[in-house]
């Protein structure tokens, strides 16, 4: 009956997936000429969506009612100037069914790059096929067999494993990132003001962030961490050493209080950083004095307490990276606990020939999960039993381990999603007031658009992923389940989908944007600067067209992962039987709901 | 390598990032606008909310030959110097036009935007100076 059930599924997706590429390769037809009368004004177009049918051909006569304007189309050669006072027409044929993206293409002030406007070609069907393709993975992938974890063991290649235990090898990863974040800090301090022309701006929330998301987190977990240069000056002087292992430094070494011995003050710069995201990835000032507000909080809290507690408690982005790491394919373990337990100097934990574990953890015993390792290497250098493992494994692990599951941690998990979601709707949306709602442009506005930001992430969305879980549990019928446990315990599943949402959406803000990087290289401060000729770069287009593909694909892999997730955790949760099974339909139904309203947002 | 080489090269290393970055910044735009330079006087264009000319008074010689480089900084802006017969037409944020004139007459003359650039456009306004 299964089986039966998963094959019919599998050829109802295909399919869909026919009948959508139809929709594609369908030949337009001769439509109507369709005159659109379009105002440009800091930092929205007005109308900010066209309806049309494919086919038709639409003329746009543009006005600017502030300043300069660009007018460029995705995926056409169409860029004109608008300068104020003139009218501009511009022809667009809207060829294939689905959505078109138009942008400002002549820097107007700091929302510039988030300054979209949206044609959509009907019949639009990707919402409706995405959605059936959506509903077809999460019940496959509610109703697979989960394989056993196989893993590979790095370390097992001695040239690695030597290099990493080398101890100048952290400070060859830490010293270029130094050099870049000086060069990022001094450009946001005295730099242009115009963030799409500043190194700092365009380095940090372009080419960091997009690495970041889209090559180093969904690879290597926590691996930044290992390189991060803001931490680095207070743990030098803490050690009063930059590489060798010296015994005494000049920190005072103190406990860090036990209060705050969790993830709540991550959480709470994390909630910060994110409500004003608009303003802090768009001001070169304000991007260098948070690094460098970062840094010195760094500094004092190394020179005051023992270890790295800051990147353990305090680092907003380490509170990110965390709850992300769960999912990446690498895992540093102990290879035999058996070793471990008959280790009595632990030199991991308590500083051997390596430094004591800067956030505390136990490879030998504790260390089940990603969460808090830093990937600093220094347990390598501390094992005398050559006992460390760096090991390639399946996405997704640490999800299913139960042990160490905590308020704080499904608190981020969840605040992450809905940033995902909150993020996508300001920045990547046609809808301008809340963009200027979000600039502080206001203080009124500023206010509504926070109680919004604030309401959504932390009120709605939590209160749908509380009514799943209570859903779950009545359908498990398992009233003795406490309801605070599943809400903890579901948050790990929703982990996949807002890695991957993150990375869809991260895809879209980098992809049209990447010109910039050669701009800000040749004049990294914005000071008419032209060290390799390559200053006057335009605007171009990258191939977009691959765009929806690639956010389709991203979002179906990342529901894929957390239904898998969630099978585990609910069947931990609620047991093997018929419970878990009946348990798992809400949580499902939930994530496909999710995947779908991304897919709807960015295709519909 | 012994571990106190290492550790003083590491420090050499940080040292000159922390130091060497600044300096090199600095010295390089000292030297981009130093009297030894192209010849070209560099004009930076900002809305006024922002600053407005920079430098708002340009000082020539009578009988020079004038090149400015105008960049346009913060949004897109223009350049029109009346006297002189001179107008850059729009200048595209982030780019920079350049402009030459033979400053035959003496006394102090205005040079305006002449892209509106925003609510106080009007008076984006600079005085070239030429000495007789």
């Amino acid at each position: 009956m299964r089986a039966r059930l998963a094959q019919a599924a599998a050829l109802l997706a295909l399919a869909g997936a026919a009948l959508l590429l139809t929709g594609f390769l369908g030949v337009p037809r001769a439509g109507r000429e369709v005159d659109v009368p379009l105002t440009v004004e800091k930092f929205a177009f007005s109308p900010p969506r066209v309806s049309v049918e494919a086919g038709d051909r639409l003329t746009f006569r543009i006005r600017s009612l502030d300043i300069t304007h660009g007018f460029a189309v995705e995926g056409t050669g169409v860029n004109a100037t608008i300068l104020p006072g003139r009218e501009v027409r511009v022809t667009v044929p809207a060829g294939q069914p689905g959505k078109i993206r138009y942008r400002c293409s002549v820097i107007c002030g700091p929302l510039h790059p988030f300054m979209v406007g949206e044609i959509v070609v009907e019949p639009n069907r990707w919402p409706l096929w995405g959605g059936g393709l959506v509903a077809v993975v999460g019940f496959l992938a509610s109703a697979g067999v989960a394989r056993p974890a196989g893993r590979r063991d790095l370390l097992r290649w001695r040239p690695l494993a030597r290099l990493l235990a080398r101890r100048p090898f952290q400070f060859a990863l830490i010293a270029p990132n130094l050099l870049v974040f000086t060069l990022i800090v001094l450009a946001g301090l005295v730099g242009t003001a115009t963030g799409a022309l500043n190194v700092s701006t365009i380095f940090v929330w372009l080419a960091w962030w997009g690495l970041l998301v889209l090559v180093l987190i969904p690879l290597g977990g926590r691996i930044w961490c290992a390189m991060c240069p803001i931490p680095a000056p207070g743990e030098w002087l803490a050690r009063g050493a930059i590489v060798a292992r010296r015994e005494r430094g000049w920190g005072l070494g103190r406990p860090w209080p036990k209060p705050l011995r969790n993830l709540w003050p991550a959480f709470g710069g994390l909630l910060v950083l994110v409500l004003f995201g608009l303003v802090v990835t768009t001001r070169p000032l304000v991007t260098a004095s948070l690094l460098l507000g970062l840094a010195a909080v760094a500094l004092v809290t190394h020179l005051v307490f023992e270890r790295r507690v800051f990147c353990r408690y305090l680092c907003p982005v380490g509170g990110l990276l965390g709850v992300y790491a769960l999912v990446a394919p690498i895992e540093l373990r102990a290879r035999d606990l058996e070793v471990c337990r008959a280790c009595r100097e632990k030199p991991c934990f308590r500083g051997g020939a390596g430094y004591p574990c800067p956030t505390f953890q136990f490879p030998g015993g504790g260390l089940e999960r990603n969460t808090y390792c830093l990937l600093c290497t220094e347990c390598l250098k501390a094992c005398p039993r050559d006992n460390v493992a760096l090991s390639v494994r399946p996405f997704g692990v640490d999800l299913r381990v139960s042990r160490g599951t905590r308020a704080d941690e499904a608190w981020i998990a969840l605040l992450l999603l809905g940033t995902a979601l909150a993020h996508s709707v300001i920045k990547l949306g046609p809808w301008g007031w809340i963009k200027s709602w979000a600039n502080l442009d206001g203080g009124v506005e500023f206010l509504l658009y926070a109680g919004l930001f604030l309401g959504a992430v932390l009120g709605v969305l939590p209160g749908l992923h509380l009514v799943t879980a209570w859903l779950s549990r009545l359908a498990a019928r398992a009233p003795s389940a406490r309801l605070g446990r599943l809400f903890v315990a579901y948050a790990y599943a929703l982990i996949p989908l807002s890695l991957a949402a993150w990375m869809a959406f991260t895809l879209a803000v980098v992809a049209p944007n990447l010109s910039y990087i050669p701009r800000v290289l040749s004049d990294p401060l914005g000071w008419g600067w032209d060290l390799f000729g390559t200053r006057e770069t335009t605007w171009t287009w990258v191939p977009l067209g691959l765009l929806p593909w690639a956010q389709l694909g991203l979002l179906v892999a990342g529901l894929w992962g957390s239904v898998r997730a969630a099978r585990q955790i609910v069947t931990d949760a609620l047991g093997e039987s018929g419970a878990g099974r009946r348990g798992l339909l809400p949580v499902a139904g939930f994530l496909a709901l999710l995947a779908w309203a991304f897919l709807a947002l960015y295709l519909g | 390598m012994g571990m106190k080489r290492a550790e003083r090269l590491a420090l050499a290393v940080v040292l000159a990032i922390l130091v060497g970055v600044p300096a090199a910044v600095f010295s390089y735009q000292a030297l981009r606008n130093g009297p030894a330079s192209s010849g070209e006087i560099f004009l930076v264009a900002r809305t006024v909310e922002h600053g407005g000319w920079s430098p708002a008074r340009i000082v020539v010689k009578q009988g020079q030959t004038v090149r400015l480089r105008i960049l346009a900084e913060d949004v897109t802006h223009g350049f029109q110097l009346l006297h002189f017969g001179v107008n850059a037409g729009a200048i595209k944020t982030g780019s920079t036009k350049v402009v030459e004139f033979t400053a035959d007459r003496a006394g102090e003359f205005p040079f305006y935007c002449s892209v509106r650039c925003s609510p106080l456009h009007m008076a984006l306004m600079g005085t070239l100076v030429v000495e007789p």
